[in-house]
């Protein structure tokens, strides 16, 4: 930060005394060592103009001295009569005196210029460090970055240790500040932060509040209210355009907080609603689909309890009534785990080299009776590579999607599945030739417990979604739409690796 | 008439137990039951059933504690019930020891088979000249394969694979497992050999028939070879 540049100076004037001695000696000697072929008069030429430099490059105090140093050395060894203060010629004497008069302002004034240079430069400093803050706050994409620059910010400006405490959920102080180096907190100064944070007033360090404390406390506040304190070990007090400073920077920094802090309760009251919303369809969908195989469960268990004869013709109807309902079950449990895997963000993939065909080939097996009565076709390019993709997701993907068709399509419908590899995209293809989608409800199919208007029992509302889920894992695109003909058509899209690793050819 | 095997129920469930006990006896098994895992491994040295079904989910110890424990004296067969469907696990009490896992829930057929599987398996095969299965045929003695009675060249690799999946038919056996006894100790996870090898195996073994298929993908897991009925 280049204020610091401008302490450092201020730091470093005593070197400059010595730079000034060294300067007007050095030429003392030179011109001492020429003094057989320089004038007398001239000396005093020579040190004029050491004099000017050294204005160029320290303030009054030095050049005061080196202009009274080199007077008095010029008139000492120089002007007759030598190494006495005396001056014999009225005209020397006259020459000492306005010598002296002439170094004095040039040094002082061009002094004069070089400060206000500086004060100019100091205050650009100002401006851009503010910019910076500004910048940077806007930049900071969350709460802890704001705080975490703003602390940043005011140590590097102050070169002083700085802490914020903030407003916490219930509108109180937090009584842990973030801060910058360590920051030990005394229940002293907690005590004057508090106070700091009620009364929206300065105090601690050299203030009539808490004057014995070593840090100063500042309120963060905007119009409408405070949202947090600041605290700075500082170690020299304030200067009144330090002080400006520092206010406008707080005040950046406090609408910056609050901007953040609004903006985290409109989320999260948004979050509320929606899982609120998400909470209520929950229930509903899941406790009827809880319910119904439970009924029939409940119900064909209890009648057979009562016919209590496993001979009578239906009691074989009332077993695979409940075998088919567990079943059912059984998939809702499975649903549920999966999309809570999901939302949970626990869906880690296993990549691995895998054979497309098989996968189909898997799913389809599985599905065996409850695609009983369709007619499945594989359509497999030939020279199908292998791909990286998560086995197992995946064939949780093709199963829920051909469930959906064997539970929304009549019997006797055909569903043709084909896998191809085009720029480095694997498409697999799932089409029936059943009644296809409701134009409305194409844009829905694949929201969570979304059920088609009229349809069959069986289905839980997850399985597309799921399906789009593990896609988008894989980071793939899903994509339903009808058949120009007739039928349904869901299109899978994944990027894929296509290296099949290379095996050397055996000879048997 | 033979001795009836003894099967060792472990599982805590008394519901599971029950229904258990009920199909396996009237399937002509002998049923001993333990609720526990202690108590199971006590049952386990005492009455040495030929298979034991343990339920991973014990009440007082690990039922992959069982499992070692049993493992540490004994190779009987050892099926494990489980109610986590997750390759992880699978694959982890396969490479512990176990003949074969069945997730819960699950239909007694299944069940039962597996335990055909995993029985046939205790008995010694070895002395056989002749492996048939299906479509396929395989002379051990003069290392010919026949698939629908025409001989099929096989690469040594794919016939060393053949032979594994003969010697374990019927039982799942994971990547690992495969990897290892193929290609040995150093390719255990070089998977992408085992699927290209797969493929071919299949390519040139497999009916066309989509239903009935030789070798079966066990996801996530291993593979299976079926036992068709001839």
């Amino acid at each position: 930060m280049r204020i610091t540049k401008y302490t450092r100076f201020h730091r470093l004037q005593w070197q400059n005394y010595l730079y000034a001695l060294g300067f007007v000696v050095a030429v003392a000697v030179l011109c001492h060592l020429a003094s057989a072929v320089i004038d007398y008069r001239s000396v005093g030429m020579f040190f004029l103009f050491i004099i000017s430099l050294l204005a160029l490059i320290s303030g009054p105090g030095p050049v005061l001295m080196a202009a009274a140093l080199s007077a008095f050395i010029w008139n000492f060894f120089f002007i007759p009569p030598r190494m006495t203060i005396n001056i014999h010629d009225f005209s020397d004497a006259l020459m000492v005196g306005m010598y002296f008069f002439i170094a004095l302002m040039g040094g002082i004034l061009t002094a004069r210029v070089r400060e206000r240079e500086m004060a100019v430069r100091h205050r650009e400093e100002q401006t851009s460090a503010l910019y910076n803050l500004a910048k940077e706050i806007n930049q900071a994409g969350s709460l802890d970055d704001i705080i975490q620059t703003a602390i940043q910010q005011l140590s590097l400006l102050f070169n002083a240790p700085a802490a914020l405490f903030l407003l916490n959920d219930v509108n109180q102080l937090e009584d842990t500040p973030r801060a910058s180096g360590e920051f030990v907190l005394s229940d002293a100064e907690w005590e004057a932060a508090l106070w700091v944070f009620r009364n929206r007033r300065i105090a601690g360090w050299k203030t009539k509040m808490y004057p014995a404390l070593e840090i100063l406390y500042f309120p963060l506040y905007t119009s409408n209210g405070a949202v947090g304190v600041v605290g700075v070990r500082l170690k020299e007090a304030l200067k009144p355009e330090e002080e400006s400073q520092l206010e406008t920077f707080l005040h950046q920094i406090a609408v910056a907080i609050e901007r953040e802090l609004l903006r985290n309760t409109v989320a999260k009251a948004k979050l509320m609603t929606e899982s609120e919303r998400l909470h209520k369809t929950l229930l509903n969908s899941v406790s009827h689909e809880l319910r119904t195989p439970l009924a029939t469960i409940t119900g064909a268990s209890s009648s057979l309890l009562q016919l209590n004869d496993a001979a009578n013709p239906n009691w074989k109807l009332l077993v695979e009534d409940i075998f088919s309902a567990s079943q059912r079950l059984n998939r809702l449990v499975k649903n549920l785990l999966d999309m809570s895997r999901l939302e949970s963000g626990m869906v880690k993939l296993h990549l691995e080299w895998s054979d497309i065909e098989d996968l189909v080939r898997v799913v389809t097996r599985d599905l065996d009776s409850e695609l009983a009565d369709h007619t499945i076709h594989l359509e497999m390019d030939p020279h199908l590579p292998f791909v990286r993709l998560d086995f197992v997701l995946m064939q949780q993907v093709l199963a829920n999607i051909l469930l959906n068709a064997a539970l929304h399509t009549p019997s006797g419908t055909h569903v043709r599945v084909c896998a191809r590899v085009e720029e480095h995209n694997l498409r697999i293809e799932i089409e029936d030739n059943g009644p296809g989608f409701p134009p409305q409800s194409i844009a829905h199919i694949f929201e969570k417990f979304y059920r088609l208007p009229a349809s069959s029992a069986g289905g839980t509302g997850l399985g597309l979604s799921i399906a789009r889920g593990f896609v988008e894992a894989h980071g793939g695109t899903i994509t339903a739409q009808n058949c120009e003909k007739k039928g349904a058509r869901f299109i899978i899209l994944i990027p894929v690796e296509i290296a099949p690793p290379a095996i050397e050819e055996e000879i048997e | 008439m033979t001795v009836p095997q003894t099967v060792l129920i472990i599982d805590d469930e008394l519901q599971i137990r029950r229904f258990l006990r009920v199909t396996l006896e009237a399937d002509g098994y002998k049923v001993i039951e333990a609720a526990t895992g202690q108590d199971g491994i006590v049952q386990a040295a005492m009455s040495h059933p030929s298979v034991v079904i343990l339920d991973l989910g014990l009440p007082d110890i690990n039922g992959m504690e069982v499992l070692a424990k049993i493992r540490e004296w004994s190779s009987m067969t050892v099926i494990i019930l489980s109610v986590q469907d997750s390759e992880q696990e699978k694959i982890a009490v396969l490479d512990a020891g176990a003949d074969d896992y069945v997730v819960k829930p699950f239909g007694i057929g299944e069940l039962l088979a597996r335990i055909r599987v995993a029985t046939r398996h205790a008995q010694p095969i070895q002395e056989a000249q002749e492996f048939r299965n299906g479509h396929l045929c395989v002379d051990l003695v003069h290392r010919i394969v026949k698939v629908h009675d025409e001989a099929v060249k096989l690469t040594a690799t794919e016939y060393a694979l053949l032979m594994l999946f003969i010697k374990h038919a019927g039982k799942v056996l994971t990547h690992r497992q495969i990897l290892k006894e193929v290609w040995g100790p150093h390719a255990v996870e070089e998977t992408q050999y085992l699927r290209i090898y797969m493929a071919q195996l299949r390519k040139k073994l497999e009916a066309d028939s989509m239903q009935t298929r030789l070798f079966l993908t066990e996801s996530g897991v291993g593979y299976r070879m079926i036992l068709l009925d001839s």
